[in-house]
């Protein structure tokens, strides 16, 4: 028996707990507000550089604001100037003059004529200070710069495309991200202190072929949500592989305690479709990065989509077709309980040795479902 | 007569200096096959975690190479480290790679891995995909190789169920660049690998 998730999959927890449908539909109230506020208020950057072979070049800003459509990374120039000014300083040229490099700000001062100094107006001694002050003279390439520039191109020569190879993946909008950063945070506590005990007991007292099985079953009756998607996506060949795939692991599977289809080439490794997958198929892209609470990493598509999945679901129609709450919580617990160990050892998987958990996770989401949206 | 012998001699001292000829996907699908049966071999025997990450460091420095990973993962903002952050820089990302790619193996467990045929990306670049089963799950793990010149083919990145580890750390280290520049960076490396967590 094999279990075949992808890693978005595993990542956030599932909408069937009864605990995760109202606390979605109160996120939802509390996203739209959030983002209108976000998106509105977003401030425009300046000093803003790019990093070429040859150094820094500025972005030029149109009409007061970045270039749309940029492919490039950007980065604020005072975070790279205590860099440039130490490049200079190590240089052998630049040990005659150690002086420090102004600010841009200054560096627009130096370049007109000093204002007569009210100072020196009344008092005709000399000013000692600023005759002790080296005489700082500032020039965008001048010598005591080329020499680290220079060692610096020769030495990262032939390294363009190297440096550049991994310029776009995993990226997203994030404008929402002091919130979500609250919200992570929030959810480690949860898997950390509810999810992971409960995930340890749950492996220790099943064992796997057991645990195996019960993933097997609620696999086999998320069914509707693959079979739809695949239609929806017009992979025609792959909605009837997925028939065939359920026929068989129902009733050869034993109601899909066994997965028998993985004895079939055609049907071991078909790749699942759900609702944000075809969004995205529908060119939809991915909207702001969102951080569900409980259920982890999300876009706004596939936030969207999720709740596609959920109307798609068997489990979501037995739930609500007016059986008690003690036999809703019976059917809906299995499948999350079951999904828990395995989506806490994947979030283990992609934050562990991170040195930013938050983006190492949000990375990870974004790469991973664009793997499965290219499937 | 004379053109004919400059002309020979030219001749013979460039197919002297050309190139040895491409490595095939093939050398680089028995390189892949031959270092993760070793890593395998090690995970097997090992008695606890610690030990593993020991015997697994000479191995993985062997067929990874940590200088482009390390680049690549940090990014156009490697022009601006000078030698010593650079060289700082791949020290502390090869020991948190090592540690990272050791701790997805518990001593005991082994994986079954399924290769399936490599393929070429581009002059010298070899993506070799495989199949994974492991603890009961399965997982498509894509590893990236390169022809090094003289040094052979070495791993220079492993995909997991589409995430790259190298892309992974990217994202990650822009923001530090970003926040502080090449120091920033290498502080946090660093700080990520002094304690033991």
């Amino acid at each position: 028996m094999k279990i075949r998730l992808s890693l978005a999959e595993k990542l956030p927890l599932t909408l069937w707990t009864p605990v995760g449908r109202p606390l979605f539909s109160i996120f939802a109230a509390v996203l739209l507000a959030s983002l209108h506020g976000g998106l509105a208020s977003e401030p425009i950057a300046s000093g803003v550089v790019m990093i070429t072979k040859d150094g820094t070049r500025p972005v030029p800003l149109v009409a007061g604001k970045l270039p749309k459509n940029s492919t490039e990374t950007l980065y604020l120039e005072s975070a790279l100037e205590p860099k440039l000014r130490r490049a200079s300083a190590d240089s052998p040229s630049a040990g005659k003059k150690k002086e420090r490099p102004a600010a841009p700000s200054a560096r627009r001062q130096a370049a007109k004529p000093a204002p007569p100094s009210k100072v020196s107006k009344k008092n005709p001694v000399p000013d000692k200070t600023a005759r002790e002050l080296p005489t700082v003279t500032i020039k965008r390439k001048s010598a005591d710069k080329k020499a680290p520039d220079k060692q610096r191109a020769v030495r990262n020569a032939g390294l363009d495309d190297d440096l550049e190879e991994y310029n776009k993946a995993g990226r997203i909008a994030d404008p929402l991200e002091p919130a979500n950063r609250g919200v992570f945070w929030v959810n480690h506590q949860i898997y950390s202190y509810v999810f992971r005990p409960l995930s340890k007991i749950y492996t220790t007292v099943l064992p796997r072929p057991v645990r195996s099985a019960v993933f097997n079953v609620c696999d086999n009756v998320e069914f509707p949500v693959r079979f739809v998607n695949h239609l929806l996506q017009l992979k025609f060949d792959r909605a009837g592989l997925e028939t065939r795939k359920f026929l068989v692991n129902s009733v050869g599977g034993i109601g899909g305690l066994i997965r028998m289809s993985d004895r079939t080439p055609a049907l071991a490794n078909l790749p699942a479709a759900d609702t944000g997958q075809t969004l995205s198929k529908w060119g939809i892209g991915h909207g702001p990065y969102i951080v569900l609470p409980v259920l982890g990493p999300r876009s706004l598509r596939d936030t969207v989509g999720l709740a596609g999945d959920y109307a798609l679901n068997p489990v979501t129609w037995v739930s609500f077709g007016g059986i008690g709450g003690a036999t809703a919580l019976a059917i809906t617990s299995p499948p999350a309980i079951n999904s828990m160990s395995t989506r806490i050892d994947a979030y283990d998987a992609a934050s562990k040795n991170s040195i930013d958990r938050y983006i190492a996770l949000r990375s990870a989401y974004v790469q991973s479902r664009e793997n499965a949206v290219s499937k | 007569m004379k053109p004919i012998v400059i002309t020979l001699l030219f001749a013979s001292a460039a197919l002297l200096a050309s190139p040895a000829p491409a490595a095939s996907p093939a050398e680089a699908e028995s390189f892949l096959k031959k270092s993760v049966g070793e890593v395998v071999g090690i995970a097997k025997n090992a008695p606890d975690s610690a030990t593993l990450a020991a015997k697994l460091r000479p191995v993985l420095l062997r067929c990874i190479s940590f200088d482009a990973m390390t680049r690549r993962a940090v990014g156009p903002g490697w022009r601006l480290f000078t030698d010593n952050q650079q060289s700082e820089a791949t020290g502390f990302f090869t020991t948190l790679i090592i540690r990272t790619y050791s701790g997805n193996f518990t001593p005991g467990e082994l994986p079954e891995i399924t290769y399936k045929a490599a393929v070429s990306t581009g002059p010298g670049r070899v993506e070799v995909p495989t199949t994974t089963l492991y603890k009961g799950s399965k997982y498509d793990v894509t590893y990236r190789l390169e022809d090094q010149g003289a040094k052979g083919w070495s791993i220079t990145d492993v995909v997991i169920e589409g995430v790259s580890m190298i892309a992974n750390y990217r994202t990650q280290f822009d923001a530090q660049f970003k926040s502080g520049g090449a120091n920033a960076v290498v502080a946090a490396l660093k700080k990520s690998v002094s304690p033991p967590r």
